[in-house]
This record gives structure tokens, sequence and C-alpha cells, in this order.
């Protein structure tokens, strides 16, 4: 027996904005760091400019610039304190953009974070349920060549969602996930365990959007912020102190009448000068989650509420599914965090339903009860990981070895085996 | 638009306690006249608070608005009234002439309204209030 299915499996959920890492059977990720590869680049400009430099010298620096980066909160260090470092964001809208980027992050992930050998671990990796099958194949050629992992398995993450959703409630494997991340919004039907893939639906709101409304809120009050430093306030802020509220105009009031409430203080230090600094917070608490609500205070093109569009999601997938869908929401992604948002979602998504209901009962004379419908949109501890945390758990059962890829068979048929990752039992 | 005084009260009140979640939006489900004076009135109070934004003290704030009242309104119909199409159009002079100061008046009534909130009673501006002169109502240009 392969000794590698005896040892925790290594579960890496890399999203738009930030990855989660860890091993199988644990309840929490190690690490979650943005999804981001500072790279030194200033030894390629270097060579490149002298006349005289050499193959050695080049070489040389080529070396250099393959171990010389960074990722996650680091990188974003190193790039303030140095221009020698660029940037770069594997991972956009939920697709690898860049796949050199993407293997100097998983390097990283493997050998500085998780700290384990490759050889001795099987992995289960997640993607979107838009990636498209080479995406696959170029995942495990990097996996099984350039890590020489013994087994790989690729999960699409809202099927992890929805299974940790269930094995922290009630075992269902069909449900719609409604993940909110960082950079894109997705509401994805799936049905016992496959997802409906043409009725997934986009939400081009998240987290960031959040943040960068709370900024520009803050920044309207005049709110005393060193300008560097203004979007990673608001993004704390909003981690922190923001909430969903249930009518932003009795809220508006409600922070009036009790300011000692609800109006909180930031303080924090001048990175330039290191003098401590506060602000107040104010409005944005609850202004900042109601773009998903209300997108039109934010956006002008994109003017769709979230809970219109998860109605939009269900009512285009099979008929025999919908009761079943309304029936079990499944949130996941970290801008699902706020206060109340379950709440908010279900109660506006019953109005939908429940007004769609009464104006087919209202075309039909009045003569015909219909079976109210049950919306359920189910919140659960693990929510800001859940794609992980379903991965976790999926790859502790005996079932996930067997489903895995193994290196064995990627020698013997190729890459094109990693555009299928069967549905297998203990997702069930 | 000629109306009772209590609906005027009424409606510029309305127009204060809605203005701050207001101000985000770009469409209406606009029902009767009131919702029409609504978004008039909303539009009003984002003008006003611009031409508060800088003045200091109350007294200042005062000064800038009484200037504000000194312009002339537009109607609808004419150059400067900002929503096409939302109003009718008057059908005369005479007609014109009615709304201008029904207009004047309620602008004066919101105005006076908009001061007791924007200022603090110590005469210090409240941010909570300023901050929305930032904003730009339905993407309308202020003058
Ligand atoms: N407690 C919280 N409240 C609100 N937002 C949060 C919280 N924790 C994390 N977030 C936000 O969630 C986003 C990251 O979510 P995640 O699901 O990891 O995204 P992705 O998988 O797209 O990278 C970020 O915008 C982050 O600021
Ligand atoms: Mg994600």
């Amino acid at each position: 027996m392969d000794p590698a299915t005896s040892r925790p499996a290594v579960v890496i959920d890399n999203g738009t904005g930030y990855t989660k890492m860890g091993f199988a059977g644990n309840v929490e990720p190690c690490f979650i760091v943005p999804t981001v590869v500072a790279v030194n680049e200033s030894f390629l400009n270097q060579s490149r400019g002298s006349s005289k430099a050499n193959w050695l010298a080049q070489h040389s620096a080529g070396v250099m610039a393959d171990l010389d980066f960074f990722i996650g909160e680091e990188a974003l260090a190193r790039s303030r304190s140095s221009n020698n470092y660029n940037l770069s964001y594997p991972i956009r809208h939920g697709q690898v953009d860049n796949w050199d980027a993407m293997e100097r992050f998983w390097q990283q992930c493997i050998f500085n974070y998780l700290r384990c050998d490759p050889e001795d671990h099987y992995f289960l990796l997640t993607e979107s349920p838009l990636t498209a099958p080479e995406n696959r194949e170029y995942t495990g050629e990097i996996m099984f060549e350039t890590f020489n992992v013994p087994g790989l398995y690729i999960a699409v993450n809202s099927v992890l969602a929805l299974a940790a959703g269930y094995t922290t409630s009630k075992c269902e494997m069909t449900g719609v996930v409604v993940d909110v991340g960082d950079g894109a919004t997705h509401v994805v039907p799936v049905a016992d365990g496959y997802v409906i893939g043409s009725s997934i639906k986009s939400v081009p709101i998240a987290g960031k959007d959040v943040t960068l409304f709370v900024q520009q809120l803050m920044r309207e009050r005049g709110e005393n912020v060193p300008p560097e430093d203004s979007f990673e306030v608001a993004r704390k802020v909003k981690e922190t102190y923001c909430y969903t509220c249930s009518d932003i105009v009795k809220e508006f009031n409600k922070h009036d009448k009790e300011p000692a409430k609800y109006i909180k203080q930031w303080r924090g230090i001048k990175p330039k000068t290191g003098a401590p600094y506060s602000c107040d917070i104010g409005y944005e608490r609850f202004l900042g989650p109601e773009v998903f609500f209300s997108p039109e205070i934010y956006s002008s093109e994109f003017t769709t509420p979230l809970p219109a569009v998860i109605d939009k999601c269900i009512q285009s997938a099979p008929i025999d599914t919908r009761r079943a869908l309304y029936k079990n929401i499944v949130l996941s992604g970290g801008s699902t965090m706020f206060k109340d948002f379950h709440r908010r979602l279900q109660r506006d998504l019953k109005k939908i339903v429940d007004a769609r209901v009464l104006a087919s009962e209202a075309r039909l004379g009045g003569e015909v009860k219909s079976q109210p419908v049950e919306v359920n949109v189910v919140s659960h501890p693990v929510q800001r990981f859940a794609v992980w945390f379903g991965g976790s758990v999926l790859a502790s059962t005996p079932e996930f070895f067997a489903a895995c890829h193994t290196k064995a068979e990627y020698e013997e048929y190729g890459a094109s085996i990693c555009r299928t990752n069967p549905v297998f039992k203990g997702m069930y | 638009m000629d109306t009772p005084d209590t609906y005027r009260t009424d409606i510029v009140d309305e127009a204060i306690t809605f203005f701050r979640a207001n101000v985000f939006f770009r469409n209406f489900d606009i029902k009767s006249s009131a919702d029409k004076l609504l978004i008039y009135l909303t539009m009003y109070i984002n003008v006003a608070l611009k031409r508060l934004e800088g003045c200091r003290t109350l007294a200042e704030g005062t000064k800038a608005i009484i200037n504000l009242g000194l312009e002339k309104v537009p109607v609808p119909g004419e150059s400067g009234f900002p929503f096409p199409g939302l109003f009718p159009l008057p059908q005369s002079q005479q007609e014109a002439e009615l709304l201008r100061n029904y207009l004047k008046q309620i602008r004066e009534e919101t105005s006076g309204r908009l001061l007791s909130v924007a200022y603090r009673p110590n005469g210090t501006p409240n941010k909570w209030w300023l901050a929305f002169a930032k904003r730009k109502f339905m993407n309308i240009i202020v003058p």
C-alpha cells in the first residue's frame, strides 16, 4: 500500500484573494495568506543592462530571481519597503492567470508554510466551477512533475462548500452555494453532488468592493487616515465592524440617537512617522454590506440584488430540483461573515418567492392554493473557509484516496486524466 | 402642487429623514407627485450641502444658505432644472411663477431643517451630515 495514504492529505484552496492551506482532518487551515507573489526582478534587470554580462551572470541572475521571491503578507511587505519587487496575482476572477507565479506560490506554500515534502502527501486542490478542463491539466502537470506528488484530486470549490454545510448540519448534496469571496461572488446550484453548470450566476461585487466602498465613505467624511494605509484600514474596519442591517433609513436614525453605541473608533499608527492617529467609524458599518442587497448604491453597471440573483439561479434550474434548492442555500467565503447576512438574505429571498406564489395564485383565480416554498439560508461556523473545511473532511475519508489520480496513472495516461475528478462516496 | 402646509412640513421632514439613504440611489419607483417632490428635495439638499461644505460655523453656513436662496429657482422647462420629463411643464407664465414660488418656499423650509441637522447646537459642523456633500445624487452635476 502507498504509505502516503496513511499521512494526512494536503488541502489547499487557492482563492482569488486568499489562499487557505492545511492538512486534511483539521478543523481550520494552518494558514490563510493573500494569493500574491513578489519576485525580485532587479537581478534580471541588472544582467540585462550590463554590456559585459556573460552567460554565467545571466544564469545566476535567473537563479537568484528564482530564489528571491515571497508570497502572502510577506510579499506585500516586501513590495512596500522596496522597489525591486514586482507583485503578481496568479489568480484572477477565480481562474489561474499566471502559471509561473502560481507554481512559485505553491512552492512556498509547500516548503515554507506547510513545511512538508510533497512526495509524502496526497493533494486536494480546488477550482472554480467555471474552470476550463485544460487548466486542470496544467495543474496536474505542475503537481506531478514539479512537485512529484503521489496523488491529486481537484475539487470544485462549491461542492466542497456544500459538503462543509452538511457535515455541520444535515446530510444534503443538493443545494445552492452562495460563495462571496474577495473578487467575485458565485451562486452555484448543485444537485446530488453535481454542479448544474448552465444555471451558475456570477455577480461582479464581492469583498474587495465592500472594502473600496468603506474606504470611499471614510474619505468622503474626511476621516484622518494616512492615504497609503487607507485600503488596509478599510479592510480591517470592514472585517471588524461591518454588519448587515434590515433597513438603512432606520439604521441612520439608530446611529444618530445612540452614537455612543454605534460609532466606533479606529486607532492606528502612521506608517511614515510612527505617530498614532484615530478616527471614527460610522455609517460604513452597515452601508458596506448593503452593496450586496442594493448594489446601485455602489455600482451603476450592476444593479441586481444578491437575493434576486439567487432566485434567478434557482428558477433557471430543472423544475424538479427547485424546491430542494430553495431549502438548502449554503453560505461560503469570507464576505458572508457580516453579522446577520444570512437573515437578510433569507428575508429578502422569501419576499421574492412569496410574491411569485401570490401572483400565480391570483392568476389561477384564487381557487388553487399552492404548497408554500420553504426558503432556508444555512449559516454555519466554518463559513469563512467552508471550501477548505469541506476539502479537509472529504480528504480524510478512505474513499478520497481511491478517487485521486495517482502518479502512476499520470505517467501511464498523461495529464488528460486530470480533466475529470469523480464525485465520490463520502460526499453523501 | 399647491398643497396644505402640514403636508409640506411632512414632505420636508421625509426628505431630510430619507436623504442620507436616498442620495445613494439612482432608480426610484415613482408612484405619486409626492414621490417626485421627494426626489426634487433630495437634489436640493445635496446642492445645499455642497454650499455648506467648508462653512466652519452655523453663522457662515446660514449666510451661504441665504445666498443660495437669492438665486433664481428654475422650474420644469427652464435650463438648470435637473430632471427632464419628471414634472409636467407649466402651461403658462403665471403657472410657472406660481410653481417657482412654491419651490422657493419649500426649499427655504428644507434649508432651515437642514441647518439644524448639519450643525450641532454649539454651531460646529456635523460631519455625519456634511460628508454627504461629496455625493452626487443621480449623477447630477451641481452648479
Ligand atoms: N470577518 C469578516 N467579515 C467580513 N469580511 C471578511 C471577514 N473575514 C474575511 N473577510 C473578507 O473575505 C474576503 C476573502 O474571502 P475568501 O472567501 O477567502 O475569498 P477568495 O476565496 O475569493 O480569495 C476578503 O475580502 C476579506 O476581507
Ligand atoms: Mg474562495
